[in-house]
C-alpha cells in the first residue's frame, strides 16, 4: 500500500484541475496579449480567473496578480514594499515563519533593515503584547505567515491586523498554507498583502497570486512587459491560472466538510497512539479551529526521525521530518527550536499530513506500521 | 535502525557500533546519490538518506539468510561499498535488539 500523508509540502492536481488545464497546453496556446482571436480568448480565461478569485477571496479583481509561486509572491510583498517606502527601517515577523520570509528579511536585514522578530508561545501563537511593543512609526511592514506550515498554528490576523493599523504600517500575510483549509475573507481581515500557492490545494505547482490592497505603494519585481497591470512581466501561464482557479473553487467549497472530516481523522490518529502507549507530543495547538485541519505534527521520545522517515518510507507512508539541512548535519526545524520541543524528542519529528483523497483504512495502515517501528526503534 | 554490528577480521575488531555509523567508501555513497537522486553533491540529508539504504542493504543479507554472521567472502559484490581493507577476510556480526 502506498499512502501520501505529505500533503502540506505538496498536493496532486485533481481531475477536474487537469481537465481544465489541458486544452491551454495544445489546443488553446495563444499568448493572452497577442490581438488575434487565439490570443484574445486567452486573455479573457486570465482575466475571468482574475474575477472569479477575488469574487472567492471577497477582493477586487484589479488587487489580484498572478506569479509563479508562494516564494515569488512573497518576495514580491516583502522587497516590493521596501524598494517603494524608504522612509521607514524596521521590518516585523517572526522565528517560525518560511524560508521564503526569512531568507527575504536577512536580504533586506544585509541592506541596512532592522529585523524584529515577534515572540511566540510553546504552540505557535504570536504574543500580541510584543507585537504591539515592538510596531512603531519606524515600521516599514509586518509579515506573518497565517497558518504555519510545520506545526499548524493558525494565528488571529484580525487582532493582528488591528494592532498593525494603529502604527500605520504594512501587513503581508503568508497564507501558503492556510488557504482552502482555513476561512480567509480578504474584506474582513484589512490586510494590504496576502501569498498564495496553487499546489497546496489541488492546484498545480508552478503558479501563485499576490494580492495587493488598492492604494499599496508597491514596486514590481519583475520588468518586461505589460502583463499583469504592468507590476509582474512576463507571458502569463493561462493553463496554471485557470487550473489554480478552478481548485481554489473546489476548495473552498468543499472547506467545511473537509476541516471536519480531516479533524475526525486527526483525533482518530491521536487516540490509537495513546491506546498503544506511544510516548509523543502533538506540536503545535490541539485539533479544532485554531491549528490546520489534517496536521500532525509528532515529535516521539527517543527516537530518530530521519530513520523513522526512512522506515516508513520503505512501507509506501510518505511523510516529512522536523529536520533541516544544514550545511555538516541534520538539524531539527527552526519552528521546532524556537516553541521549545523538549530535547529528547525533537529529534524525532514527523509532520504527517492528511488529505483530501486520505482514507480511514489508509490511516489504520500507517498507525499500525507507525507504532510497529517505533516499538522496533526505541 | 538501531541495530549495532562487530565487524571482524580474523580477531582483530575493526568495528562495533551503530550499524548507521558502519564505515562506506564515499565513493559508493556518490554513486548511490547519483544512483537515486542523480546528484554527485548530495547534501547532508541526502547523504544520510543513501547510507540509510545501503545498511538496508546490508540487513537485508541478514535477513535473507536468516543469521547473524555474515562471510563478507561469501557476498564480495554486495558489501564492496564497506570501508575495509582485505575485505575477504571480514565478518558481520549483528547485534540485534532484545526484546
Amino acid at each position: 500500500m502506498k499512502v501520501y500523508l505529505d500533503n502540506a509540502s505538496t498536493t496532486g492536481v485533481s481531475e477536474e484541475v487537469l481537465n481544465v488545464m489541458l486544452p491551454f497546453f495544445k489546443e488553446e496556446f495563444g499568448n493572452p496579449s497577442s490581438l488575434h482571436k487565439a490570443g484574445i480568448k486567452n486573455k479573457r480565461v486570465v482575466n475571468d480567473s482574475r474575477s472569479k478569485i477575488a469574487e472567492l477571496l471577497n477582493c477586487q479583481r484589479s488587487e489580484v496578480f498572478f506569479t509563479s509561486c508562494g516564494t515569488e509572491s512573497i518576495n514580491w510583498a516583502i522587497k516590493g514594499i521596501a524598494l517603494s517606502n524608504r522612509t521607514k527601517s524596521d521590518i516585523i515577523t517572526t522565528r517560525v515563519e518560511h524560508h521564503a520570509t526569512l531568507n527575504t528579511y536577512e536580504y533586506l536585514e544585509k541592506r541596512g533593515y532592522t529585523v524584529l522578530f515577534v515572540d511566540v508561545d510553546s504552540q505557535g501563537f504570536i504574543d500580541l503584547d510584543h507585537l504591539r511593543s515592538l510596531v512603531s512609526d519606524n515600521t516599514l511592514i509586518v509579515s506573518l505567515i497565517m497558518a504555519n506550515n510545520e506545526i499548524g498554528t493558525i494565528q488571529n490576523i484580525k487582532e493582528i491586523s488591528e494592532i498593525c493599523s494603529e502604527v500605520n504600517t504594512y501587513l503581508h500575510i503568508d497564507a501558503v498554507q492556510a488557504i482552502c483549509h482555513s476561512p480567509l475573507n480578504l474584506k474582513e481581515m484589512n490586510i494590504d498583502l496576502l501569498s498564495i500557492s496553487g499546489h497546496k490545494f489541488h492546484g498545480p505547482k508552478g503558479i501563485g497570486l499576490l494580492y495587493i490592497k488598492e492604494g499599496t505603494n508597491i514596486t514590481p519585481m519583475i520588468h518586461g512587459g505589460q502583463q499583469e497591470q504592468k507590476m509582474r512581466a512576463g507571458t502569463e501561464n493561462v493553463a496554471f491560472i485557470a487550473g489554480m482557479t478552478k481548485a481554489l473553487e473546489i476548495g473552498l467549497d468543499h472547506m467545511g466538510e473537509y476541516i471536519e472530516r480531516l479533524n475526525t481523522y486527526s483525533k482518530m490518529f491521536l487516540k490509537r497512539l495513546d491506546e498503544a502507549n506511544v510516548d509523543y507530543i502533538l506540536n503545535g495547538p490541539e485539533i479544532g479551529e485554531k491549528r490546520l485541519p489534517g496536521n500532525l505534527n509528532l515529535s516521539f521520545k527517543g527516537i530518530d526521525g530521519p530513520s523513522l522517515e526512512y522506515l516508513l518510507n520503505r512501507k509506501g507512508i510518505y511523510v516529512s521530518t522536523g529536520s533541516a539541512c544544514d550545511s555538516q548535519s541534520i538539524e531539527p526545524s527552526h519552528v521546532l527550536v524556537e516553541i521549545g520541543v523538549p530535547s529528547d524528542y525533537i529529534n524525532a519529528t514527523i509532520r504527517f499530513s492528511i488529505g483530501s483523497t486520505t482514507t480511514f483504512e489508509e490511516l489504520n495502515y500507517v498507525i499500525d506500521n507507525l507504532i510497529n517501528i517505533i516499538e522496533r526503534e526505541k | 535502525m538501531k541495530e549495532k554490528i562487530k565487524v571482524k577480521r580474523l580477531e582483530e575488531v575493526l568495528y562495533d557500533g551503530k550499524i548507521l555509523d558502519i564505515p562506506i567508501k564515499e565513493k559508493n555513497i556518490i554513486e548511490k546519490s547519483i544512483d537515486i537522486f542523480g546528484d554527485e553533491d548530495p547534501c547532508v540529508v541526502h547523504m544520510s538518506f543513501v547510507v540509510k539504504e545501503l545498511v538496508t542493504d546490508i540487513l537485508d543479507l541478514f535477513e535473507e539468510n536468516e543469521t547473524n554472521l555474515l562471510n563478507a567472502s561469501d557476498y564480495l559484490d554486495e558489501l564492496s561499498f564497506l570501508n575495509f581493507e582485505d575485505i575477504s577476510l571480514v565478518t558481520l556480526e549483528l547485534v540485534r535488539k532484545r526484546k
